[in-house]
């Protein structure tokens, strides 16, 4: 269900969270902000998804979380991605290049 | 992290996501206030992009694994506020399944140890079994066993081991006291083959049945219990029994109940103790053989009963063998209780019926009033399954609530009916709780209860929500067929219940008011207990001072007669014994009848009329050869010739009697059978030595007649008795009419059993029935309101609902009938000649169940006739 209410396509959330995490590791707030900077605030991150996607993460063994001082000297909740998640961000991310470019293909062959 | 620690965990992983959430939304509105927001702005403005928190909380809940279990027990808390809700729907439900399980299993478990089970103390029960004679007059009453016979099944080899009990009364002396006690006579290996431990002490030994071995023996557990105070060192102590020190080796183990007169003493068979060994009176028990089967017994004890025969010279053709299970306290309710088992587990099973129809109508009820709920909490996103699971739940939870209910139910119920029940039940009987038959009532009505909670979830789940939510629940015909379907059981099955009820009334009824055949308003009586008498001699002293007895009695002024008898109608005394007829025309017939001995104004006393001939007469010197048969034995034996000058030859009699008068019948009347008894009368006075004498116990009675109210006379009477036989033990008199009573009382036992159990389901069924057709006309809500609108009046509202409510009482008194003929039957089966459906019960209960069906369609019936059209349509 939390797919669902996304406005990203199922599955790419998880890659793009594994992903800026894949850099350093990054508390949830920082993720939000650093997938809405890269994109250019094209891709607003709800956090009814993004919450429940760490989670998820966490869950599967592809991010491992720890509570560590932020920048603001407050605990938070940190995310670092495991070998497992960066295998995973690995196999996500051809399979998405893949998809992408036969999309493109496809939406070219018809336009 | 298992299942369990994340439960254990729980708390603290919610106020982790709490303190996550938390700093995410505070730098949020630490950004926006960077951004230029004033604080109460930029707080606004988060809570808005943030979304709910329950929200997120619960999706990361459903995300991560333990979810499951997480929804299972948000369920349970669900289900249970729910049912706290509607608390008459929780507690009624409650109430059904409490009192369909636990009822039925105080029942099943009173029965069972009643008259069911063998005893749980002998060792694999089910291999032991009873065998008795059985005479051609009396087919359904096996008799007891002659040592004749019995000796030859000792080689039976369908039987493992045989044992012999025999009953006795008999005479104690404890320190100076002279008591009676009750008493058995038992092969030495009894306990043995029963594989039961004496509860004290030993058992007998091997020898100890002969007629040299030092005397012992053992106290019935109630008797150590109650004469002795459960004293431990009475082993080894010595008390005098018929006039013979014994030495007390023992105490019979608990629980042991086998035959009758088993609280007492108990003592080896010994070849004095045997009796004639033509006479019947042994109750023998055995053990199978392994691989042997009780028909094959049956067939081999016959047999050998056979080759008894030449012993038996006096004994009729046509007598066979009967082999039963050993069942219930005495062992001996394999034979007897034929009718009121099956009656009784017909009533419990159509008890649970009832109860699984009412939880079902409950459940069903409950399911349709919700389909909105279940239609709005569908639209809110809950799945089918949980739907479903949730009502499952609902009725998991009332089957627990029920059950733990029903125990307490059935524990309070089996002592309660233990307490009211009056006679055969001894002190020490406890009632253990049969566990299983709680499994599986608890089982049926559960199950019940899960499906009929299962249809209309399962209705809910496809349900269509927009449908619903519209407003538009239209059951379709479905459910209202099973509703009807649901009235018509309840309807038939309390009727049968109401049916067994009604005979049992009508059957106290007769017990109350039928006329035993002679006049016994002014009589009373006394037991003389001459205790065991080893010689026949013994046996003729006696007599002469019972008759001595009879002379004072008639001293006692306002007493118009007294004589003494062998037996005491209309209680069904005697022992059976058969006799040969040697007619006129050199006729040899087999003939088999109880055998009364008395005095020769007996007949007189009690005021039984002579229909042909002259009863005994004092100065008649032929008399100790004469014979006076009932009407009962003439209409059989002689149905077109006068029996008058017949000669008959009693078994155990050398001699040959002639038949000088015929008796009006004395009726018995126990439980369901009644009728006339068999009798030849022999008279006591010159009485002599060949004769064998009345049965194991050598009692009589004194029969007193009196002007005025019998029962006022017992102090003089048993004042005189005392004086005749200071050292006797005194029962105390009791008039005819007491004895009746006590027969009314057999009856009670029988009633305290099935009425509490008929008046529960007659409870459960009107309730049901009533809801049911009630939820029936609010079905029909729309429908009503419609016709309403369209100008139907009142008058005809209210006929319609009427007439369906009468609809389904005729289909269900019709399908009572179908059961009522059916129980009918069965009972015919088992005791031929017995009315047992009488008409006007049938009919009374009938018009009660209609009536119940009306009663409960009135107040609908009247709702529907006051019904607002307008608020109908919008209701639905």
């Amino acid at each position: 269900m939390a797919e669902a209410k996304s406005d990203l396509l199922q599955g790419t959330l998880d890659m793009l969270v594994l992903h800026v995490t894949a850099l350093a590791p990054l508390h949830g707030y920082a993720i939000a902000q650093r997938i809405q900077q890269i994109s250019r605030e094209a891709l607003q991150i709800q956090q009814g998804s993004l919450y429940p996607a760490l989670h998820r993460l966490e869950e599967r063994g592809l991010l491992k979380a720890e509570w560590r001082e932020s920048e603001t000297g407050r605990d938070a909740k940190y995310y670092a991605l495991t070998k497992a998640g960066k295998k995973a961000l690995e196999d996500e991310r051809s399979n998405w290049l893949r998809i992408s470019q036969a999309i493109t293909l496809v939406l070219r062959t018809v336009d | 992290m298992n299942v369990f620690q994340r439960l254990v965990r729980r708390r603290a992983v919610d106020r982790e996501i709490d303190r996550e959430l938390q700093f995410h939304i505070d730098r949020q509105i630490a950004d926006h206030i960077a951004a230029g927001l004033s604080p109460e702005e930029a707080r606004r403005r988060t809570r808005l992009e943030f979304g709910g928190i329950q929200q997120i909380k619960e999706e990361i809940r459903e995300t991560t694994m333990w979810t499951p279990v997480e929804n299972l027990a948000a369920d349970v808390r669900y289900s249970a506020r729910a049912l706290k809700r509607s608390p008459g729907f929780a507690a009624a439900a409650m109430l059904a399944l409490a009192f369909g399980s636990g009822g039925t299993t105080a029942i099943a478990s009173v029965l069972n140890d009643l008259i069911v089970r063998p005893p749980r103390i002998f060792r694999n029960p089910s291999e032991l079994v009873v065998a008795g004679e059985v005479s051609p007059t009396e087919p359904s009453s096996p008799s007891e066993v002659t040592a004749a016979v019995f000796d030859r099944w000792q080689s039976a080899s369908t039987l493992r081991r045989v044992a012999a009990i025999r009953s006795l009364s008999l005479f104690v002396r404890i320190d100076r006291e002279v008591e009676s006690a009750g008493g058995q006579a038992v092969s030495p290996d009894l306990l043995d083959m029963l594989g039961a431990a004496p509860a004290l002490g030993r058992s007998f030994s091997p020898g100890d049945d002969r007629l040299e071995a030092p005397p012992v023996a053992l106290l019935s557990y109630d008797y150590w219990q109650r004469r002795f105070a459960g004293d431990v060192n009475v082993v080894g102590r010595r008390i005098e029994i018929t006039g013979r020190a014994h030495e007390i080796i023992g105490v019979m183990p608990r629980g042991y109940a086998l035959g009758w007169s088993r609280d007492g003493l108990v003592v080896p068979l010994s070849p004095d103790r045997i009796g004639k060994r033509d006479v019947a009176e042994l109750i023998v028990v055995g053990r199978l053989a392994p691989g042997a089967s009780i028909e094959r017994a049956r067939a081999e004890l016959l047999a050998l009963q056979r080759t008894a025969a030449e012993e038996l010279p006096a004994r009729g053709d046509g007598w066979t063998v009967r082999v039963d299970q050993l069942r219930g306290r005495s062992g001996l309710s394999g034979r007897g209780m034929a009718l009121v088992f099956p009656l009784l587990f017909a009533a419990t099973l159509l008890t649970l019926l009832a109860t699984a129809a009412n939880l079902a109508i409950l459940m069903v009820a409950r399911g349709m009033a919700r389909m909105r709920e279940a239609a709005v909490r569908a639209a809110l996103g809950a799945s089918r399954y949980r739907l479903m699971q949730q009502t499952l739940l609902e009725a998991l939870l009332l089957a627990a609530g029920g059950g733990a209910f029903g125990l307490i139910v059935a524990i309070g119920l089996s002592r309660l009916m233990i307490a009211i029940a009056p006679g055969p039940v001894a002190p020490d009987f406890a009632v253990t709780l049969d566990l299983q038959t709680f499994a599986v009532a608890a089982l049926i009505v559960g199950v019940a209860g899960l499906a009929s909670g299962a249809a209309p979830a399962l209705s809910a789940a496809r349900t269509d929500v927009v449908d619903t939510l519209k407003g538009a629940i239209v059951p379709g015909r479905r459910p209202r067929r099973l509703h009807g379907a649901l009235v018509v059981l309840e309807i038939a099955v309390a009727m049968v219940m109401l049916v067994c009820v009604g005979l049992f009334v009508s059957a106290y009824g007769r017990v109350l008011d039928y006329d035993p055949g002679f006049e016994w308003s002014h009589l009373i009586t006394v037991r003389i207990d001459a205790g065991f008498i080893g010689s026949d001699t013994a046996r003729a002293v006696n007599r002469g001072v019972e008759s001595e007895l009879a002379g004072r009695l008639r001293s006692i002024s306002g007493v118009t007669h007294a004589t003494i008898a062998s037996i005491i109608p209309p209680s069904r005394g005697g022992e059976s014994r058969a006799f040969v007829i040697r007619g006129g025309e050199a006729r040899l017939e087999r003939a088999s009848a109880r055998i009364a001995d008395v005095d020769t104004n007996f007949f007189d006393t009690i005021g039984l009329k002579t229909l042909r001939g002259r009863a005994f007469n004092a100065s008649d010197s032929a008399m100790s050869e004469q014979a006076v048969i009932s009407d009962a034995v003439a209409r059989r034996y002689w149905p077109s010739s006068d029996p008058i000058g017949a000669f008959i030859q009693i078994e155990g009699e050398t001699r040959t009697r002639q038949i000088v008068a015929v008796v009006a019948d004395v009726q018995f009347n126990a439980s369901f059978n009644r009728g006339p008894v068999s009798y030849v009368f022999r008279p006591r006075s010159g009485f002599v030595a060949d004769a064998s004498g009345p049965s194991w116990s050598n009692q009589s009675y004194a029969v007193v007649r009196t002007a005025s109210d019998p029962a006022t006379f017992a102090q003089q009477i048993r004042q005189i008795v005392r004086e005749t036989f200071p050292d006797r033990p005194m029962p105390a008199p009791v008039t005819i009419g007491q004895m009746l009573q006590q027969g009314a009382n057999e009856m009670l036992l029988a009633a305290s059993l099935i009425v509490p159990m008929v008046l529960l389901t007659l409870a459960l069924s009107a309730g049901g029935i009533y809801g049911l057709i009630a939820q029936q006309a609010l079905l029909r809500t729309r429908e009503l309101g419609i016709r309403a609108a369209l100008g139907a009046d009142r008058r005809q509202l209210v006929g319609l609902v009427l007439r369906d409510g009468l609809r389904l009482a005729q289909a269900g008194v019709a399908a009572g009938l179908v059961g009522v003929v059916a129980i009918n039957r069965l009972v015919m089966s088992v005791y031929a000649g017995v009315t047992w459906a009488r008409p006007s019960v049938v009919a009374l209960c009938a018009l009660l169940m209609a009536g119940v069906a009306l009663a409960a369609s009135y107040r609908p019936a009247s709702r529907a006739g006051r019904i607002d059209p307008m608020t109908a349509l919008r209701y639905e």
